[in-house]
């Protein structure tokens, strides 16, 4: 008996001695990259470009950080950025919100038929609709306007609308039979008693929203060419050309810190969030 | 007329709701798909309205454009490799967190900070990394003595980019599958530690195929994603060097956007849409019988 314990013990730590071996390293070379970015935005150009490298910066150079904020137009990217990020996932979210419900609550046969069309959407390659998309937008004057990057937003996203629908579908009926009773209509059904009870959820599309927009290169990239107009995300990438035949790669590299600082934000006050079970109990 | 209200009134109702979906579905789905089919069949250069030409841009894609072949092959292996690599590594990443007692979440958010990153910012991080005058990669093998390497030649180049794009992708999928794993009943885990079965034994007939519809989804999702592999191309190597890391997508955009040639951009499109459809459906027909539901397959 106590052999048996003594080699299941054994066994245990055996595993956890594997698990350790494994994950450390793994965990490390997972994040090196990102501490790479951030010690090397803190070097001078020569240091960065040194044949005698050192991981680590001899002094932090404030002063790359002071660059970026010298681009001409940073602000207005900055502002932009907000503005795009917030209308998009505004309208995303609440028609996601309002769409679920309709596929959830009221089923007809139209609803399983256009539930199908919606899963299949996914499937349609972007390059195929955007073309075409692209010139509709030429013809009614609106390409280099915000408009192609946030009014097609207002048919929800596939996936949430999805996910949103499982997750209704869960909500127990008794519920919303008891608002009814009190004379509530659907709407109000949806507004006070749905929406509340899946905050979690909707916190994280709205978090995951925000992280894609912020960080969202190819719809600005095809409809945007005034600099003005730039985001975040063309405006850094468009100060990359050289200087002098080096490129500023501890100023571009600061600008990347920087940028990515709102999300990671977003990141760890949301891991708060998702862990209420949003993902746990809709991706059964 | 009130009567065909009530008599319909889930539908009208559903249709309320669903409306704005509905309505985004046909002005930025239904009707661009319809254009972009007779889009392919003309001559269209934007400015002047189109021409129709027939078959005459698939014939061209079909027979006349090297590229074309170049960018399947391309695109083919970075599918295949970045399925591969992209869920094994995810998979992995799930099965070690799963298993760490302690620290679970600080590992998992580390796992996951790739991912996070806006995608302009990784970029330019793994840009800086491979450079070869001062890349960082370079250095660090400088450290250890070891000769640079010339990441993105033509010979590296795809194999880079998939590099980054496993690095960047495995704390997502690895989400995923942690959440399946929560999933798999602790009862029968025991049940079959009692049996005797060892962790390997365990993993293939239980855990497997408990996770098999997130894996499922993961790998229709991956396959989609990887066919239509664009930004980091672009930004990375531009298609290059000599045509290494040009995909279909990839061309897709420059015969829209720099050549203004939308005609043959939407044939080409087309072709890798049936590509898309075809092997998805595929995976989905023979990939449906592999998984096992829960709820026996009723659920959506």
């Amino acid at each position: 008996m106590s052999s048996y314990t003594q080699s299941k013990r054994r066994n245990h730590r055996i595993k956890l001695a594997v698990v350790f071996t494994l994950i450390i390293p793994s965990a490390l070379f997972a994040v090196l990259p990102f501490v790479l970015l951030v010690l090397s935005s803190f070097k001078t150009l020569e240091e960065y470009y040194a044949i005698d490298w050192h991981f680590f910066p001899h002094a932090l150079q404030w002063s790359n950080y002071g660059d970026v904020f010298r681009e001409k137009y940073i602000w207005r990217w900055t502002f932009n950025t907000f503005f795009i990020a917030g209308s998009v996932t505004a309208i995303c979210t609440i028609s996601s919100v309002i769409v679920s419900y309709g596929f959830a609550k009221f089923r007809c046969k139209l609803n399983s038929v256009l539930f199908m069309v919606l899963l299949s959407t996914m499937m349609v390659p972007w390059a195929v609709t955007m073309i075409p998309s692209f010139s509709i937008w030429a013809k009614l004057h609106l390409v280099d306007t915000y408009a192609p990057l946030i009014i097609p937003n207002i048919g929800g996203s596939v996936f949430y609308i999805f996910m949103f629908r499982q997750f209704m579908m869960g909500i127990p009926k008794e519920l919303s039979e008891a608002a009814r009773m009190d004379g509530c209509n659907s709407f109000r059904i949806l507004w006070r008693i749905i929406v509340p009870n899946m905050i979690p959820a909707v916190m994280t599309m709205i978090i995951f929203t925000v992280m894609g927009q912020w960080g969202d290169f190819t719809g600005p990239f095809i409809y945007l060419s005034d600099v003005t107009k730039f985001t975040l995300s063309l405006g850094i990438n468009m100060l990359r050309p050289q200087l002098n035949g080096y490129t500023p790669w501890p100023m571009l590299l600061a600008a990347s810190t920087l940028f990515a600082l709102p999300v990671l934000f977003l990141y760890f006050f949301g891991t708060k969030v998702f862990k209420n079970g949003f993902v746990v109990s809709s991706l059964k | 007329m009130a009567n065909v209200f009530k008599k319909y009134k889930t539908t009208w109702m559903f249709l309320a709701y669903a409306g704005p979906w509905i309505v985004g579905f046909l002005a930025f789905s239904a009707i661009p798909l319809l254009f972009s089919i007779y889009f392919s069949f003309t001559k269209y250069r934007l400015l002047a309205p189109p021409e129709w030409i027939g078959w005459e841009n698939y014939r061209m894609l079909f027979t006349e454009t090297p590229e074309f072949w170049i960018g399947m092959k391309n695109t083919a292996y970075y599918t295949v490799m970045r399925v591969i690599f992209g869920l094994g590594s995810g998979l992995i990443v799930a099965l070690l967190v799963n298993a760490v007692p302690v620290c679970k979440r600080v590992f998992q958010t580390m796992f996951y900070l790739p991912g996070v990153l806006p995608f302009v910012s990784s970029t330019l991080l793994w840009q800086s990394m491979f450079a070869t005058n001062g890349g960082l990669l370079n250095n660090i093998f400088g450290l250890f003595s070891l000769s640079g390497v010339d990441w993105l030649s033509a010979d590296n180049a795809m194999n880079s980019i998939l590099f980054m794009s496993v690095w960047s992708g495995a704390g997502g999928t690895a989400t995923m599958f942690i959440t399946a794993l929560l999933n798999v009943p602790q009862d029968l885990v025991e049940s079959m530690r009692l049996d005797g079965a060892g962790p390997i034994r365990q993993f293939f007939r239980l855990t497997l195929p408990m996770i098999s519809p997130t894996f499922f989804y993961l790998f229709i999702m991956e396959i989609i994603g990887s066919l239509q592999v664009f930004g980091p191309i672009l930004l990375l190597t531009n298609g290059g060097p000599a045509f290494a890391t040009t995909t279909l997508t990839f061309q897709i955009y420059n015969y829209a956007f720099i050549n203004h040639n939308m005609g043959f951009a939407s044939a080409y499109a087309w072709v890798v849409f049936v590509i898309v459809l075809v092997f998805t459906l595929i995976f989905f027909f023979f990939g449906n019988r592999a998984v096992y539901y829960e709820d026996g397959g009723e659920g959506a």
